[in-house]
């Protein structure tokens, strides 16, 4: 769960530079474009992969054995989050 | 010579079943406690969804069944006693050694085998009115001292664990001695499948207590999360809808 936690915080740093890059973008035409692209990605990938790495924490660091349903639902975040394509393979899916 | 030896075999008898009937209350009483533990749950986690009456008033009706066996066999006992005293000529007595052969048989099979090494590898002989050695040898000693204990209040889920854990003991204890067929068994077999359904709730509980603990301890632990707590909040608020409080109220309420 370690290695997946510190994938899950590259991605999202990644994801966030990616924001950051978007919205300098100020060429007149691209502008508006770039920032909807950065307001999905804000709204819509940086919560599932901030939430991932936070339910990884737990899995992680938890020293009492959680219940089922508990790790099923800490789970299902993780797994959430890697389903989201790392920036990359975006890029050179575009490419 | 053969009256002073069946008079002194009789002696005998009457002490086994004596002691038995003292056994067979000591059952009664880790039931009757066993019984109480199990309707407080009913009470407290509301759910007619595990059924342990019947099993109960099996496990009851078994322990009334052989009791009753044993004070038959006592009675008739002081008869054969009375009669050899009183009228050794009397016709009633050869049938009445006949009914105590087999008994008489058990015990000196059970004598033999307690004196074996192992006695605990050894089947001893299932007749009605009598109990293995090793199960008088168990409800003789440490369950007197388990009778003991359970007798103090339960007011926590731990506390109910541990009781069941001591359910689970003495059932299994008891359980392991009797030979199969024998009227106890199959009530024990009930009830201790019951037991482990109700020790699966409470550790159960025990757990979501100690996750949601952790939870927090957790939270504080980290300084800065990127989801703000979004994910220990929720899961928060998914366990705590899951905790049954500890009330021991029984009939309070009612």
């Amino acid at each position: 769960m370690f290695e997946t936690r510190v994938f899950l915080h590259r991605q999202l740093d990644d994801h966030i530079e990616v924001v950051e890059r978007l919205k300098a973008v100020f060429d007149h035409q691209l502008a508006p474009y770039c920032a909807i692209f950065a307001e999905r990605i804000e709204r819509q990938v940086l919560p599932v992969l901030a939430d991932g790495i936070e339910a990884a924490t737990i899995l992680d660091q938890a020293e009492v054995r959680l219940p089922d349903c508990t790790v099923q639902a800490l789970m299902s975040h993780v797994e959430a989050a890697l389903r989201l394509k790392s920036w990359k393979e975006v890029e050179n899916h575009e490419a | 010579m053969k009256r002073e030896g069946v008079k002194e075999a009789c002696l005998q008898l009457e002490g086994v079943f004596s002691a038995i009937e003292r056994h067979l209350g000591h059952l009664e009483a880790l039931t009757t406690l066993l019984d109480d533990d199990l309707s407080l749950m009913q009470n407290i986690f509301r759910t007619t969804e595990l059924v342990w009456s019947p099993n109960i008033h099996l496990l009851f009706g078994a322990i009334q069944v052989e009791t009753s066996t044993v004070v038959e066999h006592q009675t008739r006992l002081k008869q054969l006693m009375l009669e050899l005293d009183i009228r050794p000529n009397s016709p009633l007595i050869e049938p009445l050694l006949l009914r105590f052969s087999r008994l008489f048989a058990a015990h000196q099979d059970s004598q033999w085998i307690e004196q074996l090494p192992n006695p605990e590898f050894h089947t001893e002989r299932l007749v009605e009115g009598m109990l293995p050695s090793q199960t008088r040898k168990f409800l003789s000693g440490e369950a007197q001292l388990m009778i003991g204990k359970f007798a103090a209040s339960c007011t926590s889920w731990p506390l109910m664990q541990e009781r069941l854990m001591g359910h689970q003991h003495w059932i299994e204890c008891i359980m392991a001695t009797l030979p199969p067929g024998h009227v106890l068994s199959h009530p024990l077999v009930l009830i201790h499948h019951l037991v482990g359904e109700w020790d699966r709730r409470v550790r159960e509980q025990i757990e979501i207590g100690a996750a949601i603990e952790e939870l927090g301890r957790l939270q504080r632990s980290i300084e800065s999360s990127p989801g703000e707590g979004r994910v220990f909040a929720l899961e928060r608020l998914r366990l705590q809808s899951m905790v049954v409080p500890f009330s021991n109220t029984m009939g309070a309420e009612e």
